[in-house]
């Protein structure tokens, strides 16, 4: 306000009348009611804390005019902002700039970067370098995550969400990190209750000669979910992208991430079980197990009589998640051929011909003093494509 | 407030008295000396911070919903900037635009950034975007050197860098001999870094060694920013983490990967094999020491007139011996002449086969001397075969690669 004068009409030779009194407390009020600023009170004269900041309203820090603190209502955001142009931010600690968010809105910090209740032993920059764990066959019932840290028995896997780790002893346990199939998984839905467990997915039952899919899924309901863990689901459906929002509808948006494969049985007329393997980082996963009446390892995805030295079509391989296919979400695979041990199929030959028939791959020859039935060319990788028919003859093409 | 409104009860052209003079004196005390002031009193925009006392300790900085506060917290020493009900949003703003530079998002606590998020400035050897960082950051590959030295190849353009969990170092030695003892990475260590074998580790004859990236904990370069090559025959399986962590200091190692010292030939038993490194963690020796035999390291050999096998065994005590950190090998077979097939199959029965492979034609016997090769997983439990016919011949298998799982 305007400084207060107060004038002095009267003198010591004269009586002071009502109206000067008036007069001064008039002006008094009009310049104390609404009128008070900064020239007429002290510095510190009151606290921030007696301060309420008034919403949608800009308040100025500094002469410039450029930043100010906002509280938006119909956005209920906070703001820190500067007019125009952004400014360098700067957040400090004991006077030492600890993070800069600079003109190029770009954040520096001296530091690291910690994710709250997201397994915080594990900063940002310890995830350069992150491989997902691969599964591990334990037996016909079970399967687990392997270690993929230093600390024991502890496993990373960092989700769309934020990363998360559980520490679990799987000689001793099985809810987080190990899966059993005779188990239904619990904890992956809001509305679970109880304690989690790793397993099939709700409603899902085991079918013979099928692919399996094994998720890790952040706890979101019952005993467990009040920290921050993970179990393993075994799902029918294939993480192919067109089946993304059926996972999430599942699971939760960012609440999953794809572990690997499992196939349940060796093929027709074979053994109904998990079958045996190994998976590695570059995301191969080789078949360790036999059917019992095979000696060769791996699925069993067609087995026919060559009867012609014409060549014939034998199976037409398209994407699947069961019988005689490989689920779609595996970009390549190999295959091996059995010769029976004697016969014209001991000198017959298989070959791999695309959707056009064009010839992509014959196998080569094989040895003629088998004494076993085994199984050879190994090493062929065939693209999972639509359609690829493989076709065979007896005799020597 | 209170509105100031002082109560007169004067007579015009009358003198006030004494009493009337006591009230007014008295509201007047009344309302300046009680806390009575306030926004009723200021003047809109008429104030400028400045002016204000401090906020207490708890006490909080407010907008009127009471949603959004400013508070130090006392009892825990923190700064607080709290916004109970929605985002928290560092802008600009031109005209009635706001852009959001960086957003804390109250649903799911995300820090969203505009530009780049560069971490760590304060500690290592560089500063360096996580986004550069994460899109491109390949841990540098073993390279050989000489029968002696490993050295690295250079991942930026400052030279080799390794991403630790807490800090990038880079690697101030890069020449990581077997004929020299490491320094830096022991208590007690002083003067210059040097890359070289762990304390206690001496170079024996067809042994692998594990080279890990250890920060220099000791020494001249003990500064937070270096590390150096130090080769050890402990393996970075899960069950040797402990003793890792006791050598060098938990978080202080990164596993680069694995040297061969000695072919088991025979004759080159103390040399490094030579070999190459891919961007996958594969690595692949280079030389058949033993000519027409097949590349890589001799696992077995034999001249006889039955099949040659090898039982898979793993570990680092014996020459003949696969590191654990395979997870897939490529192995090699050799027959002098005659053919052969080379199988992987089960050691508890010869009809347990994952696989027989690169057979070659036993029809008519030749006299060329076959090398095959095929990549299998390694399992406990299995082992090679070289099988022939009754005719005795030099056989030999051989590994020649391997996927490194830890790498």
């Amino acid at each position: 306000m305007s400084a207060l004068s107060l004038t002095k009409n009267y003198a010591d030779s004269t009586l002071l009348f009502a109206a000067d009194v008036h007069d001064m407390w008039s002006e008094l009020e009009t310049k104390t009611n609404g009128n008070l600023d900064n020239d007429n009170v002290t510095a510190g004269w009151a606290k921030f804390s007696q301060v309420t900041l008034e919403k949608d309203v800009d308040f100025t820090l500094g002469a410039s005019d450029s930043s100010y603190l906002y509280w938006k209502t119909s956005t209920s955001d906070m703001v820190f902002a500067f007019v125009t142009t952004q400014r360098d931010v700067l957040f400090k600690i004991a006077n030492t700039t600890v993070m800069e968010l600079d003109q190029d809105s770009n954040l520096s910090i001296t530091h690291d970067v910690y994710f709250h209740n997201k397994s915080t032993q594990y900063p940002l920059s310890s995830l350069i370098g992150y491989q997902k764990p691969v599964l591990v066959y334990e037996d016909t019932n079970t399967v687990y995550v392997e270690q993929n840290t230093t600390t024991g028995n502890r496993t990373l896997i960092v989700f769309p969400s934020g990363p998360i780790s559980v520490t679990e002893n799987t000689a001793t346990s099985h809810k987080f990190r190990m899966l059993k199939l005779d188990a239904t998984a619990n904890g992956y839905s809001a509305a679970h209750t109880g304690a989690a467990d790793s397993g099939l997915k709700s409603g899902l039952t085991l079918s013979s000669n099928t692919w399996y899919f094994v998720y890790a899924v952040v706890v979101q309901g019952g005993d467990d979910a009040s920290s921050d863990n993970f179990i393993l689901v075994v799902d029918s459906t294939n993480p192919t992208p067109t089946n993304w929002s059926t996972l999430d509808t599942a699971y939760g948006s960012g609440m999953w991430v794809y572990i690997g494969a499992l196939r349940y049985g060796y093929g027709t007329t074979l053994e109904e079980e998990l079958v045996p393997f190994v998976q590695d980082h570059s995301g191969w996963t080789y078949f360790t197990g036999r059917a019992s009446t095979d000696n060769f390892f791996g699925i069993r995805l067609i087995e026919a009589e060559l009867t012609s030295t014409s060549i014939g079509t034998i199976l037409t391989l398209s994407p699947g998640n069961s019988g005689n296919a490989v689920p779609a979400n595996c970009s390549h695979y190999k295959m091996s051929y059995r010769p029976e041990a004697s016969g014209d199929e001991m000198n017959g030959y298989v070959a791999v011909y695309d959707s056009t028939d064009t010839l992509m791959w014959r196998m080569p020859s094989f040895a003629v003093n088998l004494t076993v039935d085994e199984a050879h060319g190994w090493e062929m990788k065939l693209p999972n494509v639509t359609s690829l028919k493989i076709k065979g003859a007896t005799g020597n093409p | 407030m209170s509105v100031l409104n002082v109560t007169r009860a004067l007579t015009a052209n009358t003198n006030p008295t004494e009493a009337q003079f006591d009230t007014m004196r008295t509201y007047l005390l009344t309302f300046f000396n009680s806390p009575n002031l306030d926004q009723d009193n200021v003047a809109t925009g008429g104030m400028v911070y400045s002016t204000l006392g401090d906020c207490g300790d708890d006490e909080a900085l407010k907008f009127t919903s009471n949603h959004g506060t400013i508070q130090y917290l006392g009892a825990t020493d923190i700064f607080e900037i709290k916004n109970t009900q929605g985002d928290m949003v560092f802008g600009t703003r031109s005209g009635s635009t706001l852009t959001d530079n960086m957003e804390l998002d109250s649903a799911t606590g995300n820090l969203t950034v505009g530009g780049t998020l560069t971490i760590n400035t304060s500690v290592g050897s560089q500063a360096a975007s996580i986004l550069h960082l994460i899109a491109s950051y390949v841990k540098p590959r073993l390279v050989y050197s000489t029968a002696d030295v490993v050295t690295v190849e250079d991942n930026t353009a400052s030279g080799a860098v390794v991403a630790f969990p807490d800090r990038l170092c880079l690697i101030y030695d890069t020449t990581c001999s077997l004929a020299t003892s490491a320094n830096g990475e022991t208590t007690g260590d002083t003067g210059t870094a040097v890359s070289g074998l762990a304390a206690g580790v001496t170079r024996t004859a067809n042994r692998w060694y594990y080279i890990y990236a250890v920060q220099v904990q000791y020494g001249t370069q003990a500064t937070g920013v270096y590390c150096i090559l130090v080769a050890n025959e402990t393996s970075p399986e899960p069950a040797n983490i402990a003793a890792l962590n006791t050598a060098f200091g938990e978080g202080k190692w990164v596993y680069m990967g694995v040297i061969r010292n000695g072919y088991n030939d025979g004759t080159n038993t103390n040399i490094i094999a030579d070999f190459v490194y891919d961007e996958m963690g594969f690595v692949r020796f280079k030389y058949a020491t033993v000519d027409n035999e097949g590349m890589g390291i001799t696992m077995a050999s034999t001249t006889s007139t039955t099949n040659l096998e090898y039982e898979i065994a793993i570990g680092n005590d014996a020459a003949a011996t696969i590191p654990g950190v395979a997870s897939r090998c490529i192995f090699g077979g050799h027959r002098e002449a005659d053919g052969f097939e080379l199988h992987y199959r089960a050691i508890d029965t010869d009809e347990n086969h994952m696989i027989t492979g690169g057979c070659y034609h036993t029809g008519t016997l030749s006299t060329l001397a076959p090398v095959v090769y095929f990549e299998v997983p390694l399992l406990t439990d299995y082992k090679l075969v070289v099988v022939i016919g009754n005719v005795s011949t030099d056989q030999r298998i051989v590994l020649a690669g391997f996927l490194d799982h830890y790498v």
